[in-house]
């Protein structure tokens, strides 16, 4: 007897697939898991977008209104209308530096940001820069529902790391099984296929109508989501190969499942168990451990500390005061105006002095961060979800690492607004800006307001954001092969009841 | 008859190692996220008491002062985790731990233990509860699928409906079988463990009790659920396959997507405003730097309330002016930051209140709220906090008022003014004091519970050999 070819039976069993109810309706589920999750995350992203054109519009609307209230204090002193505190007025450096200063880092959006949900539903996107909190921005967060936040949001990212495979051990968990399940596999085994191909076969025509469908069912999600596909293309590109390559990974993981031609219970159980244990039980395996061998600094530690710390600085500003200008020669003959010169001014030396003894702490709970990050960085290949998982959210831009370098920018940005206004208040303790013959409201000692510099967060071109993800991609290839390969070595004999 | 019954069952369960290895993993995996919760609890619970004992003494030495210095300087309070946050820890790795109670601002609570959670961090984040909510119902079904679709595909179920005498008595004999072997695994360890470190840890108070038996009777009760339909749709489903991807895809739909759609839903239906709206409109309203034409209406309103003509016959002008502000501002904060936390509140009863579609959400919601870790117990925190804050800055600006003073003669206060304020202490509510999202779950729950016990009894009822 003449086995049949591998392409004869590939070409049978792609129409014979093509017409099974159960292999659309899934797919059409998925898909439509797809563009709700993609809608859902580009409507959390617009309402970002809109919240960071709000605040331009306030910082303008800001900036115009302490230009408004500088020409009111350019009047003379007069008994009804005082000396304006330097709280009050605009126009002192000092007082503007730690009261009218209003400017904000924001993180804008990628164009393929609806792929994955990422840290954006959790991590600020935009911060307040104030010239004097303690080493960048004050903590704060945009405030998400925290029951949502701990259920997940349903995002195209959640699809794809977690409903694609189950939507995958369905399709293969039940069309493979067909004939075993139906008594028909002892038909097949009566002729002269071998087990390997038939099993080879159907899991590529399988393969064959959701691949692809898949693929396009993400680009229709994104298309619906309004995301400008060739502005993004390049990431696009690394999305597509990258899910394609994760298919492949499950229909690896599926083929060795079904490598002995189970019953459909046997292989959507033991396909289950491999998807419960990739997606909750090693993540939370390895969480634990992470976090018993290697504890986070406590963050109520660092408020003791801050606060210590300022304790300390405040008890002893005088001296490190009386220290700072005698290190400087502009300050040196100052000192007599040490006791005169105001909160503002006196931040300027110090917060760096705060900074400096917080720094060993921050350093250390930068540190844990680093090593956390590397660690799932790691676990990422070993656990594919969540290597795929934080694969989507750097092609997304909503990854870890790019709100890092956020809030690295917004620090550097806070510092260059202190190398801007630092040495205009401290001038004015040694040589202040001479008063006008008349008494105004205003002190006038600051008039660069709207030339403060201004915060910039440019993207990794997308070129990086796309090569980055390519040795996961490559992995998972691999990885599909293997077990594909692997299982279907092991598919050397027909089942013994069925033979 | 039916102890023999059960017993045999569970004899057949134990034999089938896929589908009872499945139920110890999942078991020792509940244990684990038990252990994880409860170790970062009493970690996070011994620093935040030391850290408060530390603020107290703080508060208490700040030395001579200005009383309104002392409302600026006031103190950090922490937020101690509930008893049973082991148990399930709901909302609590994503709000605030920590507030600053000071003058003009009603701070955000600051620290979320997953702010800068890493991805591994993050997706293993899991508690007992959600693991017994999310995953125990697909170790059921397999349960319930080993035990009645494989017998009626193999024929032995049509064997052991020929010799029963009571037909209904065997299908009650397999739902107590996979029900209780549930149970037991994934509910009574765990609860025992609760028991123990709460003892342990000196948690273990009446109210913390009653919280862990209804928590537990309220997950037994969840597994009824799954135990049922499982045998249900077993019993029913016209084959073994069509019932395996019944349950497998009834799983998927009520565990994996309509808990987070309904999420994404209750987002959408009642949105909250961003965050941005809420502080521009706080600052806008209620700014703690005012200017010098906000500083003239201060003081026409305080001439009026102080019936004189000039400023200088106020006691302590800049005094009176802080505590006008001040209590300006509390106003505000309770219509804007009040109103914003009700809508969150909103959310979730909208929430709950689709437990009805899920009851998972259902199983969710009461959870939370069993174990203290749902927004409703952080509101009755933050609410607690913000009154603490009022009652330090007003009793602070008081002082500074009955004590005349200007710009050359500054008032300032000691000790004795400080310790009037009590140490700022938690104790979170009662059972039942925070139910508004528990009822509407609960009512849930007991809407799928008897609609699955009523099926199930239709069901075992027209079974035949």
């Amino acid at each position: 007897m003449t086995a049949p070819g591998f392409a004869d039976l590939y070409r049978w069993d792609v129409r014979h697939i093509g017409r099974s109810p159960l292999l659309w309706a899934v797919l059409l589920i998925l898909g439509a898991s797809f563009v709700w999750g993609a809608v859902s995350t580009a409507n959390l992203h617009r309402a970002q977008a809109e919240a960071h054109a709000r605040l331009a519009l306030r910082e303008a609307a800001h900036d115009e209104d302490l230009h408004r209230r500088i020409e009111a204090y350019r009047t003379p002193v007069t008994a009804a209308a005082p000396a304006i505190p330097y709280w009050q007025d605009p126009s002192n450096v000092s007082g503007f530096s730690q009261y009218f200063l209003f400017r904000h880092a924001t993180k804008p959006h990628l164009p393929l940001s609806p792929l994955a949900l990422g840290v954006s539903d959790l991590a600020p996107n935009w911060l307040p820069v104030k010239l004097n909190s303690v080493a960048g921005t004050d903590e704060r967060y945009d405030f998400e529902n925290p029951r949502g936040l701990a259920l997940g949001r349903f995002d195209l990212g959640f699809a794809l790391v977690y409903l694609l495979p189950i939507a995958l051990i369905l399709m293969f968990g039940l069309l493979v099984t067909f004939e075993r399940d139906h008594g028909m596999l002892r038909l097949v085994a009566a002729q002269a296929t071998k087990p390997r191909t038939w099993l080879a076969t159907r899991c590529a025509a399988i393969l064959s109508w959701a691949l692809p469908s898949v693929l396009l069912a993400v680009l229709l999600a994104l298309a619906a989501a309004g995301t400008h596909l060739a502005e993004a293309w390049p990431e696009l590109l690394g999305a597509l190969l990258l899910i394609a390559c994760y298919t492949l990974f499950w229909s690896g993981v599926a083929i060795l499942a079904l490598s002995r031609l189970p019953s459909a219970s046997g292989a959507i159980a033991s396909l289950a168990t491999v998807w419960i244990l990739l997606a909750l039980g090693l993540p939370l395996a390895g969480a634990t451990l992470a976090a018993i061998l290697d504890a986070a600094p406590s963050s109520s530690q660092r408020v003791d500390l801050l606060r210590r710390t300022n304790d300390a600085v405040q008890a002893n500003r005088n001296t490190l005061l009386v220290r700072a200008f005698a290190a400087r020669p502009d300050l040196r003959d100052a000192a007599y105006r040490i006791a005169d010169i105001d909160h503002a001014t006196r931040l300027s030396f110090l917060t760096p002095e705060i900074e400096r003894r917080m720094a060993p702490l921050d350093r250390a709970i930068a540190g844990h961060a680093e090593r956390q990050a590397r660690t799932a960085a790691i676990a990422g290949y070993v656990v594919p979800p969540l290597g795929f998982a934080a694969a989507l959210a750097e092609l997304a831009g909503t990854d870890a690492q790019r709100q890092h370098d956020f809030m690295a920018k917004a620090r550097a940005y806070q510092l260059a607004l202190r190398d801007y206004l630092y040495p205009l208040v401290q001038h004015e303790i040694a040589c202040p800006t001479p008063a006008p013959g008349m008494p105004l409201r205003g002190r006038f000692t600051f008039s660069r307001q709207g030339e403060l510099p201004i915060f910039a967060f440019t993207a990794a071109p997308s070129y990086i954001r796309t090569a980055a993800i390519l040795p996961l991609a490559v992995w998972l290839a691999l990885l599909g092969a293997g077990f594909a390969t692997l299982g279907c070595v092991r598919a050397d004999r027909w089942p013994v009841d069925t033979a | 008859m039916m102890s023999g019954l059960v017993a045999t069952e569970l004899l057949i369960l134990r034999r089938d190692r896929r589908a009872w290895w499945a139920l110890l993993a999942l078991a020792a995996f509940i244990l684990l996220a038990f252990t994880g919760g409860a170790i970062d609890a009493a970690r996070g619970n011994a620093d935040k008491a030391g850290i408060a004992a530390a603020e107290r003494s703080r508060w208490l030495n700040q030395g001579v002062k200005d009383p309104h210095s002392a409302a600026h300087y006031s103190i950090f309070a922490f937020k101690p985790a509930p008893a049973l946050v082991g148990l399930d820890s709901g909302a609590m790795p994503f709000v605030g731990q920590a507030v600053w109670l000071e003058a003009h601002h009603q701070n955000d609570l600051l620290h979320r233990p997953q702010q800068g959670a890493s991805l591994l961090q993050r997706a293993g984040l899991s508690s007992p509860a959600a693991l017994i909510l999310g995953i125990g119902p697909l170790i059921v079904f397999l349960l319930a699928f080993t035990l009645v679709a494989r017998d009626r595909e193999q024929g032995t179920m049509r064997l052991a409906l020929g010799m029963a005498a009571q037909p209904r008595s065997l299908v009650g004999s397999k739902v107590l079988a996979i029900w209780g072997a549930a149970a037991a695994l994934l509910v009574v360890p765990v609860m025992l463990a609760a028991l123990l470190v709460s003892g342990t840890s000196g948690l273990l108070t009446a109210d913390a009790v009653m919280r862990l038996a209804l928590w537990a009777t309220l997950m037994i009760a969840y597994l009824a659920l799954p135990a049922a339909i499982g045998v249900l749709v077993s019993l029913r489903a016209t084959s073994a396959r069509i019932a395996l991807a019944l349950l497998f895809g009834g799983w998927i739909l009520f565990v994996l997507v309509i808990p987070r759609a309904a999420s994404n839903a209750a987002d959408t239906f009642r949105p909250l405003p961003s965050s941005q709206q809420v502080q521009q409109q706080m600052l806008d309203e209620a700014p703690a730097y005012w200017s010098a034409a906000d500083s003239e209406r201060h003081k026409r309103e305080l001439l009026i309330r102080y019936r004189v003509s000039r400023i200088e016959d106020i006691p302590n002008p800049r005094m009176a002016e802080l505590d006008l502000v001040e209590r300006q501002s509390h106003r505000v904060f309770d219509r804007i930051l009040g109103g914003f936390y009700g809508r969150v509140a909103g959310q979730d009863r909208l929430f709950a209140s689709l437990g009805f579609l899920s009851p998972t959400i259902a199983g969710q919601a009461l959870s939370a709220s069993l174990a203290g870790t749902d927004f409703s117990h952080q509101r009755d925190f933050i609410d607690t906090a913000e009154r603490y804050r009022r009652a330090l800055v007003n009793c602070m600006n008081a002082d500074g008022m009955a004590h005349r003073a200007g710009p050359q003669t500054p008032h300032t206060n000691d000790a004795r003014l400080w310790s009037e304020i009590p140490a700022f202490s938690y104790v979170a509510p009662t059972l039942g004091s925070q139910n508004a999202t528990a009822l509407p779950a609960l009512g849930a729950l007991l809407f799928w519970l008897g609609g699955a016990c009523g099926l199930l009894v239709l069901a075992a009822r027209k079974i035949a050999p």
